[in-house]
């Protein structure tokens, strides 16, 4: 479990340093938690994927990213030790409601997830995947993309160039090294639990948006939506449908986390298209032209790493356009509607 | 009682089915629909119920997002069949489906609707029915488990500990491939990494490209079709496997089965599997 909370601990310090360097001033601890989320994915495919370029063993590719990984958290401590202990309510004039606020919400976010880990356990019928077999035979032979993931035997011919980018069942090999958990529970139980968990994150930091920080609506929706989730067949599929299907694969973290968290991004760059200015926060909530471009090439790039040949970026380069064409609409209608108006 | 529960989960089994889902999702792509007339349009449809000042300060965008994927892309024969051509996705058009904010527009349109309502006993109300309706749709909050997928588990791994047994016995065998019937083979590539294949599931997923560019020997594919009907071909069987080298080979259960077949013993069986070993 240490393994996993030094993780978590440093998903939210390479968030923190991604938004200094952003220099967003103000943001949510949801907004800090996706982006070290994504820092983390894009780091970890640089590396994997440069270790297998090199022709590294899988452990030493294993250590390079745990030095780069600690190093970017020590430099994220000392460039955000101000922010760090305003987190901690040491500095004055930190309100009082918002740190409660944020408590509560986080202590509600483990409540829920809590179930979400027992639930994810029932995953005993689980079969038939790639991903997790990838990540078994890199383990066993300490090398990436030598041998034949399903047969164990050796390839003298090696993968295709796109499938070496394709860096997710290493990852999971680095956490399964790093906390000690079986294949199958870091892979079905603890990949789902984190991707359900930052999708929640998300969608929540999503509607948040649109609701201007409304507490009690934000809380309703976060509270619905992992009903929702819970209710739902998350690991099989439902109806011809998946809600969330598995939740620990690239494809579904792209589609589940990387684009709502898109939206997010290019939402807060037009906001002023969609409200008016005392309707929407700019100096709260806005982005700043740098930190869009940050974040939104940290978004392409770790999903280049998640889901194969392209089709994270692609999904993401779709959603961009259908925002766009929302966008268009929306102000295609107001003029009309000033225009009818004179 | 057993029976009651039986006929409890086969309610929620069919409800789950009918995509009870997709149907909070068109109500709420609905909502945004009736919202937008209200505000833009010259209907007057909310103004009974709607409270005007929340209606004013919902962003309709999100269900503009909706209802764009799903008549472009999701649900549009020809917009996919455009998509399959530019980047293909292998006819998997689920892997679409995320551009429809499913999830998110549910709650988004619950959450819309509850702020529209003046009172909060109305509020509350919405909510519980929500609450209640989506347990209906789903697994019942995870009370329905999936007895299927346990109960071949347990077949399957009761099958590969006699392999497993064999190995450690005979440890020459642990470096020979397993020859076996494609599920044994997919539980002992997830649970027993250890134990080499004769082939993966890529001999018969012909989607599953995984960019190997290494090729199975076509006298292979033969194997898989004859452990398909293993009863017919025994013989053929017995010399693919000692060819290639198989220590142990794994065939679905049938009742004449002989105790020996070429080179291979039958070392031990299951309710679902004869377990073959080879000799000396």
């Amino acid at each position: 479990m240490l393994g996993i909370v030094l993780l978590w601990l440093a998903v939210y310090l390479l968030g923190m340093l991604l938004v200094k360097l952003g220099r967003e001033k103000e943001t949510s601890q949801l907004w800090i938690h996706l982006t070290g989320f994504f820092f983390l994915f894009f780091t970890q495919g640089t590396i994997f994927t440069a270790a297998q370029l090199l022709g590294w063993s899988f452990i030493r590719a294993l250590n390079v990213l745990a030095l780069v990984l600690g190093a970017a958290s020590l430099l994220s401590v000392l460039l955000c030790k101000k922010e760090l202990i305003a987190l901690a309510g040491k500095r004055k004039g930190m309100l009082k409601r918002r740190k409660t606020k944020n408590i509560y919400l986080m202590l509600v976010f483990w409540f829920w997830l809590g179930i979400f880990l027992v639930l994810c356990k029932g995953m005993v019928g689980n079969r038939q995947d790639a991903l997790l077999e990838t990540m078994q035979t890199a383990l066993l032979t300490d090398t990436m993309n030598q041998y034949h993931p399903f047969t164990g035997q050796f390839m003298e011919l090696g993968v295709i160039l796109s499938r070496k980018i394709l860096t997710l069942p290493f990852w999971y090999g680095a956490v399964k090294s790093w906390t000690g958990f079986t294949p199958q529970d870091t892979v079905w139980v603890w990949g789902s639990f984190f991707t359900i968990t930052f999708s929640l994150m998300a969608f929540s930091e999503l509607a948040g948006l649109l609701f201007r920080r409304d507490f009690r609506k934000t809380w309703l929706f976060a509270g619905l939506l992992e009903l929702l989730i819970l209710s739902g067949d998350y690991v099989s599929s439902a109806a011809g449908y998946r809600l969330l299907f598995y939740g620990y694969a690239g494809e579904t973290i792209v589609g589940a986390v990387a684009l709502p968290m898109l939206l997010c991004v290019l939402y807060r760059l037009f906001a002023p298209l969609f409200q008016s200015q005392e309707e929407f926060d700019q100096e709260r909530e806005g982005i700043t032209p740098w930190g869009a471009i940050l974040k939104l090439g940290l978004l392409f790039t770790a999903s280049l790493f998640l889901a194969p040949l392209l089709w994270g970026p692609v999904l993401l380069g779709m959603a961009a356009l259908l925002f766009g064409l929302c966008l268009i609409g929306i102000c295609v209608i107001k003029r009309l509607r000033k225009q009818g108006g004179k | 009682m057993q029976m009651i529960w039986e006929q409890i989960e086969i309610t929620f089994a069919q409800a789950k089915e009918a995509g009870s889902y997709f149907l909070f999702y068109l109500l709420a792509l609905g909502l945004g629909l009736m919202i937008a007339w209200d505000r833009y349009g010259t209907g007057k449809a909310g103004d009974n119920w709607m409270v005007e000042e929340a209606k004013k300060r919902i962003q309709l965008w999100p269900f503009l997002f909706g209802l764009i994927s799903l008549l472009l892309v999701v649900a549009n024969p020809i917009g996919l069949w455009i998509l399959n051509k530019i980047f293909p996705f292998r006819g998997q058009a689920e892997k679409l489906w995320p551009l429809l904010l499913f999830l998110f527009l549910i709650v988004y349109g619950v959450v819309c609707f509850v702020s529209l309502l003046g009172e909060q006993g109305q509020k509350n109300m919405v909510v519980i029915v929500f609450v209640f309706l989506i347990g209906l749709a789903g697994s019942c909050y995870g009370l329905l488990s999936d007895r299927q997928g346990e109960e071949a588990y347990s077949r399957e791994s009761e099958a590969v500990s006699v392999v497993k047994e064999i190995f450690s016995r005979e440890p020459e065998h642990q470096s020979a491939p397993l020859l076996a019937p494609a599920k044994l083979l997919e539980y002992t590539a997830v649970y027993e990494p250890g134990i080499q294949l004769l082939y993966g599931k890529d001999m018969y997923m012909p989607y599953l490209d995984l960019g190997i560019m290494d090729t199975y020997p076509e006298e292979l594919s033969g194997v898989y079709e004859a452990m398909q009907s293993p009863r017919e071909n025994l013989e053929l069987l017995s010399e693919m496997a000692q060819l290639f080298g198989c220590g142990v080979m794994v065939l679905d259960y049938f009742e004449t089965a002989p105790s020996q077949i070429g080179q291979f013993v039958l070392y031990g069986q299951t309710q679902d599997y004869l377990i073959y070993k080879t000799a000396g």
